[in-house]
């Protein structure tokens, strides 16, 4: 692709990126807006309030002005990147959700390292072995991924590996570079533990046919080393559904931990989200909100670029479309 | 295409085992599991503590819960605090009195400073009692300071307050109130309680660090004016997952923990090297029927949904046995100054019971108007699954009256919602009461009056009763304590009578402590005491 097509491809993402935070916004702030339930009645819980502390707490955080003015107050700050201070903690929001990211981040890095290193290799593994006891094994194994809940397989690997046998921490995040990854080892695998079942699945199957193609019949006919064959022909050609679906599952993987955040008691996003929603703490869910589209929008952004670096013919059918 | 394995040397691939990638994933960095709480001698360098839910803000202003409550009143100390009956002793005030019912003198200690070395001033006191009860800045305590006329400094160290009216719970309202340093305070108004910049006081312990969702560490203030607590460094853990705490506490990473699930009691009570006590807590369970709405109307359908109650059943079945049946509201404990234990068993055992028996509710639901049932709906918050199981218990007695409970879990900000805005009918509501005050008349003041079946308060059964009213005030405006328990034992036989609520548990919460220390006093208002302080090594 050639850059003035690279740049108008790069531009129309950006202006579909705003368009879409503009729509989310919007009707986040209308679905808490409806929702039963107000901020200052959690803030007070069960128990006796005067009407002063009522008015008091629902005019600090413009609670007693209209829909659309709470939601222009709200979209004015945004625009300068001023997302308001949390209804429940008075922290800022952008201090509190730039360190939840920054930790879930790390999580789902690490759960993202486990599930390609783990997923790929067992998939093409499986591939090359297809209709053997040992693909049989490595599916049923893949299909048990799939189908344990985060939760389960996290208290079991709690159970396993930090209370029997003492390996690793129950809960807590670490300090250190090691002492963040010996604590979120378990919590990463957990994480990643359906999403490699679905990457392996998903590798296997990819691979399979293309280990049918002529061309790899070919290539082992001329004596090409097996690796070769494997990494060049067999995994190139079965990337794209792969990284098609790492891209959902890196997003997933940040933003959908909250069972496994509660499990080993970790301070990510999936947890503040939850938080924030059973309070109502509009301001939260909102920035929460951005971040995550962002987020989503970037990586479908990458691995859009990731396609065209993959595969050539993808960037030439785009110049010339 | 051909048997393509046939072309393959198997013999060079890789042979990977399926257990061994995820062996060597798991041992990364698998060094020896983490050491905590050494104890040296009579001191414990550290003790973890787990705390099973997480805290907005140490500023106790802003997040005005007993969980706050109890991180927060081990740095900063109230004028006068509980001791373990719920009797007021004297805390930052060396001494205070009554002079009349609306002129309340408390005599600060000398000599106290806060943990930066600043001593305590009636400036502290009145600006942070100020703090606590403006409602502009939204305080979640001003409820308590409603009746305060005047807060002034009468003396170097001496603060009055004046009341507008006579107020028999103003005086506790002290002691959930924590002091803080004017300085320090009134220089972060706005961010104070916030992980970056925390919170300054008297107590025992200091605030050294706060990341939200993870917990507090705090470590012993050495200027401390009291007596000195065995813990140098305490470190509390927010672990909102039970299973997830119970293994911490198993592996002993976490040293001990308070209100342990009713259902994980005996898992807990089996762990080796863990000791568990059980405290009665301040919360009772009950029901409301609102007696504007048909058919709660009738007495008698009230009357024939009390003996339907399984009170014993249920403590027996959704407490696993940890908690009474409760005849009235109070907690028994709650008598605190009010009235001996052993004549507060004697009055709940005088007051009308309504023990379970279908043939008695059978017999009421004949008198009443509807003598062949009907259908009626109950919603429970989500957060309190025991409360829903109590309704599932008591819907399946009721089925053979003939009377149909349908029992449905909401959101606990939607059953918060209902509480607040109070629409009419009320219908069928249920609720975990958690006392505010070691003072029986809480109950009564807060759900009986006529005057607080509306939005914002808490008369859920829109119960409206001249004589309840007049007796609610009689107590209110009296100072002597014995003419008020006779006041509050008559009003609480008259509650039982109408029953417009039934009460159901007063429950149990169990402590879990390693067993290398001993945790002397348990007490049932821990969360406003310096509780670690009880805890030394064994």
């Amino acid at each position: 692709m050639s850059h003035p097509h690279f740049a108008r491809f790069i531009g129309r993402r950006l202006v579909a990126m705003a368009a879409v935070l503009v729509a989310m916004s919007f009707v986040i702030f209308l679905f808490l807006y409806l929702a039963p339930g107000s901020p200052e009645q959690i803030l007070l819980g069960p128990r006796e309030a005067t009407p002063e502390s009522v008015a008091a707490i629902r005019h600090e955080y413009h609670l007693d002005q209209p829909f659309l003015t709470q939601y222009f107050l709200w979209a004015k700050n945004a625009l300068r990147l001023d997302f308001g201070r949390s209804i429940i903690t008075h922290e800022s929001v952008s201090h509190e959700i730039v360190q939840r990211f920054r930790f879930s981040i790390q999580l789902a890095g690490l759960a993202f390292g486990f599930v390609l290193l783990v997923g790929v290799p067992l998939g093409l593994f499986a591939a090359s072995k297809r209709r053997t006891s040992v693909d049989r094994s490595i599916v049923a194994f893949s299909v048990a991924g799939i189908s344990a809940p985060a939760f389960a397989t996290g208290l079991l690997l709690l159970y396993l590996f930090a209370v029997k046998l003492a390996w690793f921490p129950v809960f807590g995040q670490g300090s250190g570079f090691f002492g963040r990854i010996w604590h979120l080892a378990l919590p990463a695998i957990a994480l990643g533990l359906t999403a490699m079942g679905l990457i392996l699945r998903l590798t296997r199957a990819g691979a399979a046919t293309v280990f049918d193609q002529d061309y790899v019949a070919f290539a082992r006919a001329r004596g090409v080393p097996r690796r070769r064959i494997l990494v060049a022909y067999v995994l190139r050609n079965a990337l794209i559904p792969i990284v098609t679906a790492s891209g959902l599952i890196l997003a997933y993987l940040i933003a959908g931990a909250v069972l496994v955040e509660t499990t080993f008691a970790l301070p990510g996003l999936g947890s503040l989200l939850v938080e924030a929603i059973t309070n109502k703490d509009i301001p939260v869910v909102q920035g929460l909100a951005m971040l995550i589209a962002l987020t989503v929008v970037f990586i479908n952004l990458v691995t859009d670029l990731v396609y065209l670096a993959i595969d050539p013919r993808i960037a030439f059918e785009a110049a010339h479309a | 295409m051909p048997g393509s394995g046939s072309l393959s040397d198997r013999r060079r691939l890789p042979r990977v085992v399926l257990g061994a990638v995820l062996l060597v994933l798991l041992a990364v960095g698998a060094g020896g599991a983490a050491a905590s709480s050494g104890s040296v001698h009579a001191e414990i360098s550290q003790l973890t503590w787990g705390v099973p839910q997480t805290i907005r803000s140490l500023d106790y202003t802003h997040s005005g819960d007993p969980g706050t409550a109890s991180v927060v009143f081990l740095a900063m100390e109230p004028l006068v605090k509980y001791d373990a009956q719920g009797h007021l002793r004297p805390d930052l005030a060396s001494s205070f009195s009554i002079r009349n019912p609306t002129t309340y003198v408390y005599n600060l200690r000398k000599g106290v400073k806060f943990s930066d070395g600043q001593p305590l001033t009636t400036a502290d006191v009145i600006y942070s009692l100020q703090q606590s009860a403006s409602k502009k800045n939204g305080s979640e305590l001003a409820t308590f300071f409603g009746s305060v006329k005047s807060m002034t400094a009468t003396g170097p160290n001496q603060v009055t307050i004046k009341l507008k009216g006579p107020n028999p719970f103003f005086r506790y309202s002290l002691a959930v109130t924590p002091i803080g340093e004017k300085a320090f305070w009134s220089q972060h108004l706005k961010d104070i309680g916030t992980p970056g910049v925390m919170n300054m006081g008297t107590g025992p312990f200091k605030f050294v660090s706060f990341t939200p969702d993870q917990g507090v560490t705090l470590a012993r203030n050495d200027g401390y004016w009291g007596k000195k607590p065995s813990i140098q460094n305490l470190n509390l853990k927010f672990i909102t997952d039970p299973n997830t705490l119970l293994l911490a506490i198993r592996s002993h990473q976490v040293d001990g923990t308070f209100k342990v699930p009713q259902d994980q009691i005996g898992q807990y009570k089996s762990l080796s090297g863990i000791g568990v006590s059980l405290v009665p807590e301040q919360l009772a369970a009950y029901y409301s029927l609102d007696v504007e709405d048909p058919p709660f109307t009738d007495i008698h359908v009230r009357r024939a949904m009390a003996y339907a109650t399984n009170k014993t059943g249920m403590v027996k079945a959704v407490l696993r046995g940890y908690g009474q049946p409760a005849p009235t509201m109070p907690p028994p404990q709650q008598w605190g100054d009010l009235m001996s234990q052993a004549k507060v068993r004697s009055l709940y055992a005088s007051l009308p019971q309504y023990t379970f028996s279908l043939a008695k509710a059978k017999a009421e639901l004949a008198k009443s108007a509807d003598p062949n049932g009907f259908t009626t709906t109950v919603t429970f918050p989500d957060a309190h699954p025991e409360l829903g199981k109590a309704l599932l218990v008591l819907a399946q007695d009721l089925k053979s009256l003939g009377i149909t409970l349908n029992v449905k879990q909401v959101p606990i900000s939607q059953w918060l919602n209902k509480l607040y805005t109070h629409p009419k009918p009320m219908g069928m509501q249920v609720g975990n009461w958690s006392v505010d005050y070691p003072d029986p008349a809480d109950a009564l003041s807060l759900i009986y009056p006529s005057a607080n079946a509306t939005k914002n308060s808490f008369n859920t059964a829109n119960y409206k009763n001249p004589t309840m009213d007049a007796l609610i005030a009689k107590q209110n405006n009296s100072v002597s304590e014995s003419a008020r328990a006779a006041i509050i034992a008559k009003a609480l036989r008259l509650a039982a009578t109408d029953v417009p609520y039934v009460p159901l548990w007063y429950q149990e919460f169990a402590v879990a402590l390693n067993s290398k220390y001993r945790y002397s006093n348990v007490s049932t208002w821990y969360e406003y005491q310096p509780w670690a302080e009880d805890i030394s090594p064994k």
